[in-house]
């Protein structure tokens, strides 16, 4: 007989011994099973604890390389992206040359603290402590950012301080275009301090909720492209424009820094012509 | 004859002793468990499964001999016969030293079970007080015991031998 059969005999003998003696003795039996069963339900419980940590490792594996796969694909799409951006701003070199057309130059950013914010009284402003030396009466009008998108414009300038008239205030006008179909309208704050309205967008264009709101760059303050917000509803009341709600795409509640673009706005002197041209 | 035979024998000439002990002198009786002594020297010479069944029968006969909880001492002989016979495959049991600390070692854990399941039982009588005394006891006993069988194998295989060596044809 083999060492394994023998050792397997005298397990049962000894159980079965154990199990004589324990019924000899039933007020102790349960004390004694418990001391049997305690190291094996021990082992089980272990076991199983090792077995549910492998299966979430498993799961999380495959989870984190489902993820890098899609980051890997997404990375594909930009890189793509980026590379047919650099032909076209190429191109566009290389054709606006012979047209003697002069790119915008580079804009400069200043990046300001943001010292005050209300975003939900009548006034919606900021003020932006400026760097030193920077503030002035020649900072007005200036666009202001953050890293997520358009904030709002500076209105008044002294000392070292900026305010900003924000992108909700009622009387903030931004123009605006919908990404997508590059249809442009007027972005203006409401009565609801966290919703935008993009107004004198007909009713023939089509506009959906998720459509992407960015500046027009046509309003002589704001550079074209900045992100203003997201479209989150569109009614049609039988107007000949819609009613489109906008999301701003700035948290206003997380405000601690902002950028003031160094970018010359269009005179005011220029712009008063162009509106006596107009009339 | 076969080993079934020979172990049978052993345990019946080892309970008329115990026996005989008992009525003529108590105290041997309780201090030398021979008993012990049969499962180790039947496992040293034999194998697992020789010491597994030799232990357990042995055991039983003890508890049916004996007042304890029947499988008190079954399971105790058991696990010392299982024990020194798996030993006994990796040591050198032909040296005295070793095979007389096998005695000791054995007759220490059969002491220790009987001892230990008593506790956990609450069926019987605990004393642990005689455990040191019979161990050396035992000890004592089962050195020259063992000496004394392994001389006496050694006779019979001899013996066996020379039978054979006349019954050979020439």
């Amino acid at each position: 007989m083999s060492e394994r059969r023998v050792a397997i005999l005298f397990a049962v003998a000894v159980t079965l011994l154990l199990a004589s003696l324990t019924a000899q003795s039933p007020e102790r039996a349960g004390d004694v099973a418990l001391w049997v069963e305690a190291p094996a339900k021990g082992l089980v419980a272990a076991a199983g604890d090792v077995a549910n940590r492998m299966r979430e490792g498993w799961r999380t594996r495959a989870r984190l390389e489902r993820e890098n796969e899609a980051l890997r694909g997404r990375l594909r799409e930009l890189e793509t992206a980026h590379a047919a951006a650099l032909g076209a701003e190429l191109e566009v070199d290389l054709l606006s040359a012979p047209l003697g057309y002069a790119r915008p130059r580079d804009v400069e950013l200043l990046l300001a603290d943001v010292v005050y914010v209300d975003y939900h009284s009548w006034r919606r402003s900021a003020i932006l402590r400026l760097p030193h030396g920077n503030a002035g009466a020649e900072w007005a009008r200036r666009p202001v950012t953050t890293v997520d998108g358009l904030l709002g414009r500076v209105v008044a300038a002294g000392g070292d301080y900026a305010r900003v008239l924000l992108v909700t205030d009622r009387d903030s006008s931004v123009g605006a275009m919908i990404e997508r179909t590059r249809r442009q309208g007027i972005v203006r704050g409401t009565e609801e301090a966290g919703v935008l309205s993009l107004a004198y967008v007909p009713v023939q264009v089509d506009v959906r909720p998720g459509d992407r709101v960015v500046t027009a760059g046509i309003d002589g303050v704001f550079p074209r492209g900045i992100p203003v917000g997201t479209v989150i509803s569109v009614e049609s009341s039988g107007d000949q424009f819609h009613e489109i709600k906008v999301a701003p795409r700035v948290d206003l509640g997380s405000l601690s820094h902002a950028f003031v673009w160094r970018r010359d706005p269009v005179p005011e002197a220029v712009m008063d012509g162009a509106d006596a041209v107009g009339r | 004859m076969p080993w079934a035979a020979r172990f049978a024998a052993s345990l019946a000439l080892v309970s008329l002793v115990e026996l005989l002990l008992a009525e003529v002198l108590p105290v041997a009786g309780r201090t030398v468990d021979l008993f012990v002594l049969l499962v180790v020297l039947s496992s040293l010479a034999g194998n697992s499964l020789q010491g597994v069944t030799g232990g357990l029968a042995t055991g039983l006969v003890q508890d049916t001999l004996s007042a304890s909880p029947f499988g008190l001492h079954g399971l105790a002989c058991c696990v010392v016969g299982y024990g020194v016979a798996r030993l006994s495959q990796r040591v050198d049991t032909s040296q005295r030293m070793v095979a007389g600390l096998l005695v000791a070692v054995g007759t220490l854990v059969h002491q220790a079970i009987v001892l230990g399941l008593l506790t956990a039982l609450e069926v019987g009588e605990v004393s642990g007080g005689a455990v040191p005394l019979r161990v050396v006891a035992t000890t004592a006993v089962g050195v020259p015991g063992l000496w004394l069988f392994n001389r006496a194998r050694a006779w019979v295989d001899e013996r066996r031998t020379l039978k054979e060596g006349r019954a050979r044809p020439r």
